[in-house]
């Protein structure tokens, strides 16, 4: 009953949506321009563009909740020193990709990385 | 005495083809929130009576589906992306249906479904870039069509055996068209 022009279609749209999905995380991920935000107590402290082939920067966040060395390069962004006891934003290294985050909650400091400040989040306006 | 009984199919198909509407409106979004996403049962009802009626009386079904919803919902928006998709994807089953499908056996029913679901998806995708003006969304069209091919699937069973019983139906009582 299912013949084989039906498993061709299948098998066709399988392929070029994982594809297309393929193309689609790449293109998000390279073209977009990424911005790290530093924010301490939920306000905005700083924020840096992730620019190819930038030197090293560090950022040291001193505020009333405690301080953390936050070091900023072209791959990504890493919390080098915290004064909180777990230092678990340490321990959790280099973060990279857009929408990742690092969270210190003793210092309520949170660095995470950013696309363009043009959301495409579409809201429910109907379903 | 023809034209009524195809007029009460009509009726019938336009009728469970809103309450399966309804029901699948009702029901949560399961995988993305996208205006207009829907599992697309109502495609069976289509479907059927592109087998059964013809051409016109698929694309008549197509849109009073989509304009008694918006009675029933009361969700006037979707009436934007659900319409134009409906005829849409009722075209593009027509098409397929007809050429690839009774003529030269190509497809079985399922690809046929499948081709409308994704159809339906694509023109809804479209409205949704042209009313929210944003061309990201069509980022969302693979992840969709991966789905189209399982409700596609299913929805094309369905219509394989619905269309099989009807049909002997049809023919004991007498031509309908």
């Amino acid at each position: 009953m299912i013949t084989k022009g039906d498993k061709i279609l299948i098998g066709l749209v399988i392929v070029i949506s994982i594809l297309a999905m393929f193309f689609i995380k790449n293109m998000i991920n390279n073209i977009g321009e990424k911005y790290v935000v530093i924010k301490v107590d939920g306000e905005e402290y700083k924020k840096i563009q992730i620019i190819e082939d930038m030197e090293p920067k560090e950022i040291a966040v001193k505020t009333d909740f405690g301080y953390n060395l936050v070091e900023v390069d072209s791959e990504g962004v890493r919390v080098v020193e915290a004064s909180c006891k777990d230092k678990l934003d340490v321990k959790q290294g280099k973060i990279k990709s857009m929408g990742e985050i690092l969270v210190c909650l003793p210092n309520r400091l949170t660095v995470e990385i950013v696309g363009n400040s043009t959301d495409t989040e579409v809201d429910r306006i109907s379903r | 005495m023809k034209n009524t009984k195809k007029n009460i199919y009509l009726s019938l198909l336009v009728a469970i083809g809103l309450v399966l509407s309804i029901v699948e409106s009702s029901l949560p979004s399961l995988v993305v929130f996208i205006p207009g996403m829907k599992l697309g049962f109502s495609n069976i009802v289509i479907l059927t009576a592109i087998v059964l009626l013809g051409f016109k009386e698929s694309i008549l079904i197509a849109i009073l589906k989509s304009l008694l919803l918006v009675v029933a919902t009361g969700n006037v928006t979707s009436i934007m992306y659900g319409l134009p998709a409906g005829i849409f994807s009722a075209i593009m089953m027509n098409i397929f249906y007809n050429n690839f499908s009774k003529k030269i056996p190509v497809f079985s029913l399922i690809g046929v479904s499948i081709i409308g679901s994704i159809s339906h998806n694509l023109a809804q995708i479209t409205m949704a870039v042209i009313i929210l003006g944003n061309v990201n969304i069509y980022t969302y069209l693979p992840l969709m069509s991966m789905v189209s091919l399982v409700t596609g699937y299913f929805v094309g069973l369905v219509t394989h055996y619905v269309t099989k019983n009807l049909e002997q139906n049809i023919e004991i009582n007498g031509e309908i068209k």
